[in-house]
């Protein structure tokens, strides 16, 4: 019994999982050894990322359990919520003996947590594919800013490609410092800090002012009911919001 | 008049439209083309009265030759006119489009001319959209009533749905508010896009690159308690609809008094919880195996304010209940109280490796509180205690689910197990 560390990778946490299972060890606890803190009690070991255990370890994933349940791991590591990787260990554990069944145990409590976690990760990418908001720059690129919860930039950003494919654009996810960009052949994830300020294109204010108008004159005033706008619309998410911003960033 | 000002004017008119579904249809984003659509659809915004921005709605014009009396922009109303020209509205959707605003676009439009005139109107700024933009979004449009039928045949094609409005529950109330439309101008395309949608799709099994047309299917919106038509004449209207047109969604709008009209009544409020407990009935209708005779028939023909009519059915046929979780079909469970459509599907999937607790039902995401009274779990009921609906279970009822108790522990001494071990 020990505390095992990895690198903070998603190919990182596949070996460490590999390696466990291969040797039979239930850890204590799994975590990112940039988050290490020594511990007096416990044994600690650091496994490096080997990407053929990795590879080995996602392909019986997709064999043995099903696609859906590698998808499930994906979203769980994404959410970045303290604990994930212990509870993609649990639900890896038992997937790989139960098989495809794993997806139909959904109150277990090895399958539960990362079922929770998933679905919020899930969640937030649905909602962030219709509130994110370009801005077209004066170099003719469209950029959006979001702050969201779960690092959810590799999900949200093959929708983007699929839709704006003829168009330059980037996706700054602000919390994490890194955005996606997509130049209508390629798309990849960089780190990106934020800019001071940004030089927008000519005709950008007419469309934002188009919007903001529209959707003040769309609400219809006898049935105004603004909790139920809210409860659809978080209030965190209104600073990027053209529509709901007080004033223009 | 500037662009924002003729924009604030005609969604302005457009808003009573009420859908804003952008879903159904899915469509993959091509190189060098903007847009896709996806299945489940996106909402982009919610408005101040809470209901989703999906699409740009807005009409092409709010000059009209007709006079329907609930609406807005009726020709004997004395408001601003304004027309968009198609590029204006081309620019105006992409403009959005490609700063994820929108979903797509939603066009309607007060009639210019003559239905034909209006209609190809619409056609040619589709064309702008799908051909000159290469844009491969959502694009919902309206059939004006009285158009020809080559022209709705045209359109099908440029759309993702399409949709002609019913507006009133009956011939007579139509005849009195709406005195320029026929049931027959409205009836007509409505049967003919059914024909069409119905045997493009069949076309597109045998043949992948025959065309799309209107592959979202049609939907239809009617007007909510400005007439005396009752719930039973509207429910029955939608069945026939989902029925024999094959819509995909009927849409009911409560009457907001935007005009002083002798022949309108004259209600402050528009009448919410009634429009509420329609689609609860329609969802019933359409996804819940249900038949309108079964939740409103001609000796009650009203919705009940009080309960959602499932409840209300439920309620009324306690007979039926309570259900096995494990062994009831889905068409059964779903006509539990807090077991809802994916609940059931949750239910059905999760059966087959599991056997289910109390927690695992309100882990999937069953409203166990409601449940309770309506099911048994390994033959175990657990509702009907100091609730309200206690009273309502007849003691035949009781009676049946302490036999069918498997924890004899705290079954009541007095009643004799009727399962034994041979089971």
């Amino acid at each position: 019994m020990a505390i095992y560390s990895y690198d903070g990778t998603f190919m990182g946490l596949m070996s460490l999982i590999g390696f466990l299972e291969d040797k039979q060890i239930n850890p204590v606890a799994i975590c990112d050894k940039n988050d290490l803190v020594t511990d007096l009690f416990e044994e600690q070991e650091d496994i490096k990322t080997d990407e053929k255990r990795a590879r080995e370890l996602i392909g019986r994933i997709v064999d043995h359990i099903c696609e859906p349940a590698f998808d499930r791991i994906v979203y769980g590591f994404l959410s970045q919520i303290n604990g994930f990787e212990m509870a993609i260990f649990n639900y890896l554990h038992l997937g790989l003996t139960a098989g495809e069944n794993v997806e139909r145990l959904a109150g277990d409590r090895r399958v539960a947590p990362l079922r929770r976690l998933s679905l919020r990760v899930g969640r937030e990418v649905h909602r962030l594919k219709g509130f994110v908001r370009f801005a077209q720059l004066a170099d003719g690129v469209y950029y959006a800013q979001i702050r969201p919860d779960h690092d959810v930039l590799p999900l949200l950003a093959p929708h983007f490609v699929q839709r704006f494919a003829d168009q330059h654009w980037v996706l700054h996810d602000l919390n994490r410092s890194r955005a996606a960009m997509y130049d209508t052949h390629q798309c990849e994830i960089v780190i990106l800090a934020a800019a001071d300020s940004l030089c927008f294109a000519e005709n950008e204010s007419h469309f934002r002012d188009s919007w903001r108008r529209y959707f003040q004159t769309i609400a219809i005033a006898e049935r105004k009911n603004r909790r139920l706008q809210q409860q659809f619309m978080p209030r965190r998410y209104w600073p990027y919001l053209t529509e709901m911003a007080e004033r223009v960033r | 008049m500037d662009i924002q000002q003729k924009l604030m004017i005609l969604a302005d008119s457009a808003k009573y439209d009420v859908s804003c579904a952008s879903s159904g249809t899915f469509r993959q984003g091509r190189a060098n083309t903007l847009g896709n659509a996806t299945y489940s659809g996106i909402c982009h915004s919610f408005a101040a009265d809470g209901r989703c921005i999906s699409l740009l709605k807005i009409l092409m014009t709010n000059i009209c030759i007709y006079d329907c009396r609930y609406c807005i922009n009726r020709r004997s109303n004395d408001i601003r006119r304004t027309l968009f020209t198609p590029a204006e509205i081309a620019d105006l959707t992409i403009g959005f489009y490609r700063r994820n605003y929108i979903e797509g676009l939603f066009l309607s439009s007060g009639i210019v001319k003559s239905p034909n005139d209006t209609m190809e109107l619409f056609i040619h700024t589709l064309k702008l959209l799908r051909h000159r933009y290469r844009f491969n979004g959502y694009i919902h449009v309206k059939i004006i009533p009285g158009a020809s039928a080559e022209l709705v045949h045209q359109i099908g094609f440029l759309a993702d749905r399409l949709s002609v409005n019913i507006e009133l529950p009956s011939r007579q109330s139509l005849a009195k508010l709406a005195p320029d439309k026929t049931k027959e101008s409205i009836i007509v395309p409505m049967r003919q896009m059914a024909g069409e949608i119905e045997m493009y799709k069949m076309e597109k099994k045998k043949y992948r690159h025959s065309p799309n047309f209107s592959p979202s299917g049609q939907s239809t919106q009617m007007i909510i308690a400005a007439t005396p038509e009752s719930d039973y004449d509207i429910l029955r209207l939608s069945e026939h609809l989902y029925r024999k047109m094959n819509l995909k969604r009927v849409y009911y709008s409560a009457y907001v008094a935007v005009n002083h009209d002798a022949l309108l009544p004259a209600n402050p409020r528009p009448q919410l919880i009634r429009e509420h407990r329609l689609y609860q009935a329609d969802w019933l209708l359409r996804f819940y195996g249900y038949q309108s005779h079964e939740i409103v028939s001609e000796s009650h023909p009203q919705l009940s304010e009080n309960y959602d009519p499932k409840v209300n059915w439920a309620l009324h046929h306690l007979d039926f209940f309570p259900i096995e979780i494990h062994s009831a079909d889905y068409e059964d469970l779903l006509r539990v109280p807090g077991i809802g459509m994916r609940s059931a599907q949750k239910i059905v999937f999760h059966r087959r490796a599991a056997n289910l607790s109390r927690q695992d039902l309100r882990r999937l995401g069953i409203v166990y509180k409601r449940a309770q009274h309506f099911i048994t779990i390994n033959g175990r009921f657990e509702g009907g205690q100091s609730s309200l609906l206690h009273s309502l279970l007849s003691e035949r009822k009781i009676e049946r689910a302490r036999q069918l108790h498997f924890d004899f522990n705290d079954a009541p001494s007095a009643v004799q197990p009727s399962i034994t071990g041979e089971l």
